[in-house]
């Protein structure tokens, strides 16, 4: 039962944090930090979190947003339009898939099971560029990537798990 | 009721399935479509594009600022480490070169001693023409050269005539726009010299002949094959230091050079006027 207008906007605030702190990292993302080798160390923070949120917060986390969030990291890339569409909705895919069988495990388990969904998701990008440009990426920069990607991922759960303990664990933000 | 209701929500979750496989089966088709409308270099597609763009660059230039501001630490410590490394170089270096200086003060010191001893003057600049040899007279009693230069050069009489920085005569009359140059082989010719090596000092004279004698050295003079013969700038005509040939043979006391450049192969000269010649003529007169 919502009181009134305000308690229904922070509500709803509350409800797109996952996707607006996934919107904040993606950002960061493409910051330039003037870093010697930044490309290749830069991790794929989308699909870090896209990973973290459906796994634990379905509810708060839809197709939708990961779309949306493709969108942006498409715009912001200056990839081919469309190919972080695909990729995170394979990762959502593969996600709510196979989820079950990493969802109550210790995290090792999870981080694993990302190790996994990351890797997808790499070949299908590196396949991906593959048809769309006619090039073959260095497997060796894409490699530094998935490494930095998969290394930098307990880092970020633990930030988002902090965002859900202290922001997210309200009963009202569960669906029924 | 309570069934009724149950079966309401099954029926309601199975709805929930189907749309989100349907979305996302919509979304990976929209996504393909995407790749090939941007392959396609479609208009909408880079309209899209550039609204999200526009959209959120902003968003990423207020986020810059923290970057940067992490970016200025970052350049700021690695500068700091730099001036710390070249600081703990230079330090090196700079008594490296305290060391040099120190050793420079004590040369200049011996060396201006040395020039007083030696009433050593600094030649003055040098003037350089370069003439060429237009006839040569070497006999058996006369090595001398003819060069030609042009009226309006001013030539001394006396001035060092040169080839390829070694002595090869001076100039012994002037005719107009040709210069008669008196060659070291001449047997008028006589050079005061030091042995390069030793400092030993002697009198270089011509004998007519394509070798030349070293005279005055004294009967136990260090001199070797291969010793270099230079002027030794005493007399006042030639200034010190200059190359004229090296001892080519030792026997019985006398020591015979052999010019640097033989004269027969000289086409071209460099008449050198170091401002010595002024002090002999006046010295003459």
């Amino acid at each position: 039962m919502h009181d009134s207008l305000t308690d229904i906007a922070l509500l709803s605030f509350k409800r797109s944090i996952p996707f607006l702190s996934t919107l904040f990292f993606v950002l960061v993302d493409y910051v330039p930090f003037h870093i010697p080798l930044a490309h290749y160390l830069s991790p794929d923070l989308a699909c870090c979190c896209v990973y973290f949120w459906v796994l634990y917060r379905l509810d708060l986390f839809g197709i939708f947003s990961v779309a949306l969030l493709g969108m942006i990291c498409d715009a912001l890339s200056g990839a081919p339009f469309g190919m972080n569409i695909f990729v995170l909705t394979l990762v959502y895919l593969l996600t709510i898939t196979y989820g079950r069988y990493v969802n109550t495990k210790p995290f090792i388990i999870s981080w694993i099971g990302f190790a996994l969904v990351l890797l997808a998701a790499f070949c299908m990008k590196w396949l991906l560029v593959l048809i769309y440009e006619h090039t073959l990426l260095s497997f060796w920069h894409v490699l530094i990537s998935y490494i930095v990607t998969v290394l930098v991922y307990p880092m970020l759960a633990r930030i988002n798990i902090f965002i859900q303990n202290r922001y997210l664990s309200n009963e009202e933000l569960f669906d029924e | 009721m309570v069934k009724r209701r149950r079966v309401l929500f099954i029926q309601l979750s199975q709805f929930r399935v189907f749309v989100r496989k349907l979305a996302v089966t919509i979304i990976f088709f929209a996504a393909l479509l995407l790749l090939v409308l941007s392959k396609a270099d479609s208009a909408h597609v880079n309209k899209a594009e550039d609204f999200v763009s526009r959209m959120l660059y902003p968003v990423i230039r207020v986020l810059q600022i923290p970057a940067d501001g992490i970016y200025f630490c970052y350049d700021s410590i690695r500068d700091i480490v730099k001036v710390y490394h070249d600081n703990k170089a230079l330090k090196q270096e700079l008594f490296q070169f305290n060391r040099l200086k120190k050793k420079h003060q004590a040369l200049k010191i011996e060396n201006d001693v040395l020039s007083q001893m030696l009433h050593y003057t600094p030649p003055p600049e040098a003037s350089y023409v370069t003439a060429k040899v237009i006839a040569g007279q070497g006999d058996s009693f006369a090595h001398s050269i003819v060069a030609y230069v042009p009226e309006t050069v001013h030539i001394k009489k006396g001035s060092v005539v040169m080839n390829q920085e070694t002595v090869i005569g001076r100039v012994e009359s002037i005719h107009g726009e040709y210069v008669r140059i008196l060659l070291v082989s001449d047997i008028n010719s006589k050079i005061p010299v030091f042995n390069k090596r030793t400092r030993g000092r002697g009198i270089l004279s011509g004998n007519n002949s394509s070798k030349l004698s070293l005279l005055f050295m004294g009967s136990d003079a260090d001199v070797v094959v291969g010793d270099r013969i230079v002027t030794s700038g005493i007399g006042g005509i030639f200034p010190s230091d200059l190359e004229i040939g090296y001892v080519s043979q030792i026997s019985q006391g006398e020591i015979e050079v052999q010019p640097i450049i033989p004269i027969e192969s000289i086409e071209y000269v460099e008449i050198v006027d170091y401002g010595l010649t002024d002090t002999l003529l006046r010295d003459n007169n």
